[in-house]
């Protein structure tokens, strides 16, 4: 059965604090953090004056390093790259063969491009899984990570979604069972396209006859950034995260109380305490939005990293990811940890 | 062997302007098949719209209704919207609630890379029908037709189920046998820059847009020489591991930016070399994502006999290459 081995995770060390944005929008450290729990994320950018300069995947690379470092495997012996990110360095070909490059891997291995939101990354674990399972695979690759910075409105305009989203990436190395790797004993996703355009990017996209027009990116146009119906998404994901999770416990025969810890997706704390409140006071849910914001794909990448850093997994713990994003999509995933 | 999975009811989109059916015979020798004019979807319609169109065709065809698949895998590198991607749009308007939607964005080999992962979803039991739909209106890139590649790069759409090898199939279809895709190198060779998340201030630059930052690049002679490189060596190692014995493909779907050079590249191993070739930049221009599965549904409209072995190879940005075998059943 396909199971985690490591897990790593990168953020940019530049913090911008909600007080920062303050500067340069209307809004404030109160308003943000009763709304959403996030005092502060990290941007590859420095508002509107400089540039960390590191791309999507030299992200990925310090986050592979550290999952290998953990486990003594060399980037040689990863035999797949599933790259999941709405970020990428290039339109195409992305940024997975940029990060096989960054590795330096020489051999000609697959390389699979996921585009599915904040959902990336389980869709990701997802093929990992399969292609472990039927053995074709035994050391993939599975990447989330994003820079969303470049993509924000610094404007007042654009304070709904810019206070939201954030840098990092996190990564997890999955191979068929052994005694030391975490059992993925199930994935599962669901999608609901109906409600597709209450949360996403309009342009540039291929809707019409022009992709983009120049005077959007001059002019500052709005279709160009993220848009979101919020309490829509909030009342959803509020509904949607713990239905998957009791609805993949019970399709592998447990209940709520074989459960030790929930890692969500981190969009909003307030969400994430819902969650919590409904599966009940005994399960740990953990939250590290406050000091990340929404990092997208990379969210349930950095949150089991630092999870598992913290000692806050144990063996023979029952874990479940869970997620919730644009599309709309949602699901889950189940996970007997290992030493 | 052992050939559980099945692919069945490859459709392709057919109400396309301008497109006109091309010889391939007159495409070899052209490296860059300047004269085939591209099939251009009219711009009233997004992308889901015709990717709607073709699997709803498919589907009916096929006689199952979309309840009855449990996964969509969407193939494209031209979704209507930055984000969400095609899959959600698509499943929405095929009226499908509640399945799961992939996105794979890995141009010309993404069908492939998508057969394999659907193959490995049906044998591990995961999924028992998944729909790919493989959609690029790729002439979208380019505000008008000034830019060389711009007067072969077309738009296209189809679409196939993959399912058990037991289910009952109305039509042509074809039993997977292998497939392989990887990254080959030479990602500078074809691709586009822009929109990149790592540009500051701004992933788009109004300069992008008179850079041609914003519009595919092809280096020919680069990307020809990592398949004579890269990739011949591994459709010879593919064949010599799963083509049956003793036994010759009779036909060659293919698909990539540098048309008929394509093949010749490849250095084909002598059990391809008399194969009917179907390459679908005859018919459509290059259509990256949809061009395989274009070219199969083109193939399910030739005399393909039961037993009669087929090789699809597509490569594109990346590069990203692929080599699928399949067996007419």
């Amino acid at each position: 059965m396909a199971s985690i081995y490591a897990v790593g995770h990168f953020v940019p060390p530049n913090v911008v604090s909600n007080d920062d944005l303050s500067k340069w929008m209307d809004t404030s450290d109160e308003w943000i953090s009763q709304r959403t729990g996030i005092r502060e994320r990290r941007w590859i950018r420095r508002g509107n004056e400089s540039f960390v300069g590191m791309s999507n995947a030299e992200m990925a690379r310090s986050a592979v390093t550290q999952a290998l470092a953990s486990r003594d495997i060399k980037p040689g012996e990863i035999d797949a790259i599933i790259y999941a990110t709405v970020s990428p360095d290039t339109d195409s070909p992305g940024s997975g063969v940029g990060l096989k490059e960054l590795l330096d891997i020489d051999s000609a291995i697959p390389v699979i491009e996921v585009r599915n939101q904040c959902s990336g990354f389980m869709y990701g674990l997802l093929i990992a899984k399969a292609l472990v399972d039927d053995g074709l695979n035994r050391r993939v690759l599975v990447v989330g990570s994003e820079i969303q910075s470049s993509g924000l409105d610094l404007l007042t305009e654009g304070r709904g979604t810019t206070v939201l989203f954030a840098d990092g990436c996190g990564v997890v190395l999955v191979v068929p069972d052994t005694d030391a790797a975490a059992k993925v004993l199930d994935v599962s996703l669901c999608s609901d396209g109906r409600f597709a355009d209450r949360l996403g990017v309009k342009r540039p996209g291929f809707c019409s006859e022009a992709i983009l027009e120049p005077a959007l990116v001059s002019g500052g146009n709005q279709e160009i950034y993220p848009h979101m119906d919020g309490r829509m998404i909030f009342h959803m994901a509020s509904e949607k995260m713990p239905h998957a999770v009791r609805s993949i416990l019970e399709r592998n025969g447990y209940s709520a109380s074989d459960l030790a810890a929930v890692i969500p997706h981190q969009a909003n704390q307030r969400i994430i305490d819902m969650l919590g409140r409904d599966l009940g006071p005994e399960i740990k849910v953990f939250s590290n939005i406050a000091r990340y914001g929404n990092t997208t794909a990379a969210s349930i990448p950095i949150a089991l990293s630092e999870a598992v850093r913290a000692d806050y997994v144990h063996r023979g713990d029952l874990i479940c990811l869970v997620t919730f994003g644009s599309g709309v999509s949602w699901g889950a995933a189940l996970i007997k940890w290992g030493s | 062997m052992n050939l559980p999975v099945l692919l069945s009811g490859c459709a392709r989109y057919r109400s396309i302007q301008n497109g006109r059916a091309a010889d391939y015979k007159e495409l070899q020798g052209e490296k860059l098949a300047e004269f085939i004019s591209p099939a251009i979807v009219p711009s009233d319609l997004a992308p889901s719209d015709i990717a709607l169109s073709v699997c709803n065709d498919m589907l009916q065809s096929r006689g199952i209704s979309i309840k009855e698949v449990d996964l969509l895998i969407s193939c494209t590198q031209t979704p209507d919207y930055n984000n969400p991607g095609l899959a959600s749009l698509l499943l929405a308007k095929l009226g499908a609630e509640g399945i799961a939607g992939l996105e794979l964005k890995m141009s010309d080999a993404a069908p492939i890379y998508a057969c394999r992962i659907a193959s490995a979803f049906i044998r591990t039991g995961k999924h028992k029908r998944i729909l790919i739909a493989a959609t690029d209106l790729m002439s979208r890139y380019f505000s008008s037709r000034e830019n060389k590649l711009s007067r072969y790069f077309g738009d296209a759409a189809a679409a196939v189920i993959v399912g058990g090898d037991s289910e009952s199939v109305r039509g042509k279809a074809f039993r997977y046998i292998a497939s392989h895709a990887a990254a080959i190198g030479a990602p500078e060779s074809f691709g586009v820059s822009s929109p990149r998340a790592n540009q500051f201030p701004f992933r788009i630059r109004p300069e992008d847009f008179q850079d041609g930052s914003m519009q595919p690049r092809l280096q020919p002679q680069e990307f020809a020489e990592c398949i004579s490189k890269e990739a011949a060596a591994i459709l010879t190692s593919f064949i010599s591991k799963y083509l049956p014995s003793g036994r010759d493909v009779r036909w060659v779907v293919c698909h990539s930016p540098i048309g008929g050079e394509f093949l010749d590249r490849l250095a084909l191993p002598q059990s391809l070399q008399r194969a009917n070739l179907v390459d679908e930049i005859a018919y459509s221009g290059y259509v990256a994502s949809a061009g395989a599965v274009c070219g199969l549904s083109r193939l399910s409209e030739q005399e393909v006999k039961s037993g009669d072995l087929i090789c699809v190879l597509s490569a594109g940005a990346g590069i990203n290459f692929g080599v699928m075998l399949l067996e007419a059943a």
